[in-house]
């Protein structure tokens, strides 16, 4: 065997020997990508309480109660539940999700 | 306790007292029991890596192979999530992750304190993160940066909307991430002291009948550690992949 297909660290070799195997997993795969694609009720949660919240003060600061509450109510429920899309489809990464679903 | 009468106060143990008073110009800066622990927690992390790094053998100690293995698999962790640029931003990350852990593994000694219960703490640390992300991919990439709040392929109708929202939903990262910790760790917590309140009330009823069935929330407390501490090397992982994942985001725009 030539003396510069050998690959030069363990981690070369490990790769190479993976990919011989048919274990390869490609370059792109990340810890991220082998976790359950399950959407994270947290960020419906989390977004809907957060927005909510920041209506509650705008309203008692305003004294505009309680409309500007049920408006961050609603656009935290949108919020989340964009979140929650994009979560299945397995886009972490900004607006990724929506580019791969529309090639 | 009062007699006869169960009182549980599950929320009691997240109590923050200070220890040593003092305060700077009108701020409070006592030294709380919250301080000393993560002063705890960071002695230990240096110690044990102090320690590990120590004897630098080609046959690796204990100590040795447990730092190199923790140092691996963070290492491994950072390249996997946000990509082999991103190592430069290792040290942080690193710190982050042990500082977390010992935070939440620290919280699983009995009479101990957990500073990751507290959302002040989980929210520090998440918007300190998410604001040297945001101004990271800043400086990388100028006003390009804000292209990613911009999806290809989105009708011209709605891209207003969807920018929006894309914004929106991109300032509620710090905020996910500070709640997942936290409550993770408060519930648990609550949920252990809670058993164990069953566990005392019931073996101090004074009837046997009840107390045999103490020994019920005894065993579902055994149960409850060993999912706890499952929780806390979990949660400690989940909250350095995200940041990793969001700091890939910072470096890399994918369009």
């Amino acid at each position: 065997m030539a003396a510069e297909e050998t690959p030069r660290t363990l981690s070369d070799r490990i790769a190479t020997a993976r990919k011989n195997a048919g274990l390869a997993s490609d370059a792109t795969e990340t810890l991220d990508d082998r976790m359950p694609k399950a959407p994270n009720g947290l960020e419906l949660v989390v977004a809907v309480c957060a927005f909510g919240f920041l209506g509650f003060g705008a309203d008692r600061w305003l004294d505009t109660k309680p409309w500007l509450m049920l408006l961050g109510l609603l656009i935290g429920l949108v919020v989340g539940l964009w979140n929650l899309h994009r979560a299945s489809l397995g886009a972490d990464a900004l607006s990724v999700g929506l580019v791969k679903k529309d090639r | 306790m009062s007699e006869g009468k169960l009182h549980i106060d599950p929320i009691s143990q997240f109590a923050i007292h200070p220890l040593f008073e003092f305060s700077l110009g009108g701020y409070n800066l006592a030294y709380t029991n919250s301080s000393l622990f993560m002063t705890l927690a960071v002695a230990m992390i240096a110690g044990f890596f102090l320690l590990g790094g120590k004897h630098r053998e080609l046959v690796p100690s204990r100590i040795q192979a447990a730092g190199e293995m923790a140092y691996e698999s963070i290492a491994n962790m950072v390249r996997d999530n946000a990509g082999p640029d991103a190592m430069r931003y290792f040290p942080i990350i690193f710190a982050i992750f042990f500082l977390v852990l010992f935070g939440n593994v620290l919280g699983m000694i009995p009479g101990s304190f957990t500073y990751t219960s507290h959302i002040i703490v989980t929210l520090t640390l998440a918007l300190t993160l998410f604001i040297c992300i945001t101004l990271l991919g800043f400086a990388r990439h100028g006003v390009h940066f804000l292209s990613r709040f911009v999806p290809h392929g989105v009708p011209a109708l709605i891209l207003p909307f969807i920018v929006a929202l894309e914004v929106l939903s991109y300032l509620v990262r710090p905020l996910t991430l500070a709640v997942r910790l936290f409550a993770n760790m408060l519930a648990g917590h609550m949920m252990l002291k809670v058993f164990a309140y069953f566990a005392v009330g019931l073996m101090t009823s004074g009837s046997i009948g009840l107390m045999a069935l103490g020994t019920l929330p005894v065993l579902m407390n055994v149960a409850l550690i060993g999912l706890e501490l499952f929780v806390a090397v979990l949660q400690a992982m989940i909250f350095t992949i995200l940041t990793c994942v969001y700091l890939r985001d910072a470096l890399v725009i994918e369009h």
